[in-house]
């Protein structure tokens, strides 16, 4: 109990100092939200882990509180950091593909200052745990791509969802620049891509299926199977924003079911992470940005309450980076 | 030392009262999503026995981390809506699906747990007393853990204490400590 007290207090005080603290005009602050943790506030703004610390004295990584005010330094104040304090190696071609373990190493340290998902490491490497041991060659970019780039050679490892599709996602010989993923739920408790296609065509959509990626729930397709839709296949613009620039670089994943009832299964949501996490390495490998990870809600211009309540928002926000609009 | 079914059944509920006021949650600090690939095979595999009854290695381990942190079970059962920051209502809401209400009968718990001791004491026991409570305390753990799976992402921002689990072992163990006394002849003496 008492030390319990003592964290509250600690907390409260490094609250009061961050809130006291001068900032600097170019600097940004940014609120706490439920899920954010200094690593996805690094991802989101670009900075680096140690420079947000440093900006904020006090401040208790371990124990954010939602509501609390965070300095983000600007881009002029991390070139101008110390020595230091460096901001991490970020993996930019120049910065060697390849890290010897040293003693201390862990894959969330190696991951944090090559600016990389421990998911990343774990399947550039073929890792199957997080052990790893001093002196050990570790991969710490995706692989090179042999010849064409964008006409997905892929990433390498083990997917249990995505391997089932893994030729299809690759099939598309031409590039498309993704800037975004957008989650959707069905709205319905059952369906499939077949039934969707016919669906959007009926209302008038001649490309049909509105989705490129459809993850079934056990209805009409398996449960957390991929299924992947004509509108990949060809590379064409989804379907399933209201606004047709979005839709011109936003992919379309939907979840079967109806999230304001019932929860996802879970084979649902392990299929998307591994589908948004092999269509970032995919973009990587390829040289395009990683494409940013957002649900319906918070993109369209208009409001709707898609993908659901129940849907894990917030847990996936922590997972692939904080949605901060654009 | 042969210990009575009272005796058991009366420790039992003493260890999920105290527990209910024990520590059942805290917000996990960052890094609980680092590890993608681990998330996906825990979510993909189909292991009852882990997700029903057992706890996972990583529940285990929390435990040894800062034990006197987090909202108490007395907290999650009188969470509002609107508290964000609020680890007691971010449990709630996985629990019982919202806040309000439905998480006020958590409270239950405990008076449960105080019933079934009870009515272990009576001799002869009121067998369909003891058969209700039975049934209510097993259903209540049988509920409790399949919402905790069907939210597994969700419970990764949370970290359980040990007041949950002492309350979910303690109500448990003492929902089968009922079972075994009523499936007993009532002339057996335990």
């Amino acid at each position: 109990m008492l030390s319990g007290v003592r964290a509250w207090y600690l907390l409260t005080l490094s609250g009061l100092m961050s809130l006291l603290a001068v900032t600097d005009s170019r600097a940004i602050t940014h609120t706490i939200k439920p899920g954010d943790t200094l690593y996805s506030l690094s991802r989101v703004y670009g900075v680096s882990v140690n420079s947000i610390t440093a900006a904020n004295p006090g401040l208790d990584a371990t124990a954010l509180r939602v509501g609390q005010q965070v300095t983000i330094p600007d881009q002029a104040e991390r070139a101008a950091a110390p020595p230091a304090d460096p901001p991490p190696a970020p993996a930019t071609p120049s910065a060697p593909p390849v890290y010897v373990v040293k003693k201390g190493d862990t894959l969330t340290t190696i991951a944090r200052q090559r600016q990389v998902t421990v998911s990343d490491l774990k399947v550039w490497n073929r890792l199957t745990t997080t052990q790893i041991r001093v002196g050990q060659k570790l991969r710490v970019a995706a692989p090179a791509t042999p010849s064409a780039p964008a006409a997905g050679a892929g990433a390498t490892g083990k997917y249990l969802f995505v391997s089932k599709v893994k030729k299809q996602i690759d099939a598309p010989r031409r590039a498309h620049a993704w800037k975004y993923i957008v989650v959707h739920h069905s709205g319905s408790g059952s369906g499939n891509a077949r039934i969707f296609d016919y669906y959007h065509r009926s209302r008038g959509m001649e490309n049909g299926l509105a989705y490129h990626f459809v993850i079934g729930n056990g209805s009409e397709s398996g449960d957390g199977e991929i299924e992947v839709g004509g509108r990949w296949s060809r590379q064409l613009p989804g379907g399933h924003l209201r606004s047709d620039g979005q839709n011109e670089v936003a992919i379309g994943i939907c979840l079967v079911g109806n999230f304001d009832r019932e929860r996802p299964t879970r084979k649902q949501i392990a299929a998307l992470i591994e589908l948004v996490n092999y269509l970032g390495q995919r973009a990587t490998a390829a040289d395009y940005p990683r494409p940013r990870f957002v649900l319906h809600r918070d993109i369209n211009i208009r409001p709707t309450d898609c993908p659901g309540r129940n849907f894990p928002a917030a847990a996936m926000y922590q997972m692939f980076g904080a949605w901060q609009g654009e | 030392m042969k210990l009575s079914s009272i005796q058991i059944g009366w420790t039992l509920t003493v260890v999920t009262a105290v527990g209910f006021l024990m520590p059942w949650a805290r917000f996990a600090p960052p890094g609980a999503f680092a590890d993608q690939a681990a998330i996906v095979a825990q979510l993909a595999a189909d292991d009852w026995l882990r997700d029903y009854v057992l706890m996972t290695r990583r529940d285990w381990r929390l435990l040894r981390q800062n034990p006197a942190a987090g909202a108490t079970g007395f907290q999650v059962a009188l969470a509002e809506r609107g508290d964000a920051d609020d680890a007691a209502r971010a449990l709630a809401e996985i629990l019982c699906g919202g806040t309000g209400f439905k998480n006020k009968l958590l409270a239950l718990i405990p008076l449960l747990a105080v019933g079934g001791a009870l009515t272990l004491t009576r001799r002869p026991p009121a067998r369909r007393w003891l058969a209700a409570l039975t049934v209510a305390e097993l259903a209540v753990c049988v509920a409790l853990r399949w919402q905790l799976r069907a939210a597994y992402v969700d419970r990764l921002a949370l970290e359980l204490n040990w007041g949950w689990w002492l309350t979910w072992y303690g109500l448990a163990l003492l929902a089968l400590t009922q079972l075994a006394r009523l499936l007993l002849p009532s002339q057996v003496k335990w």
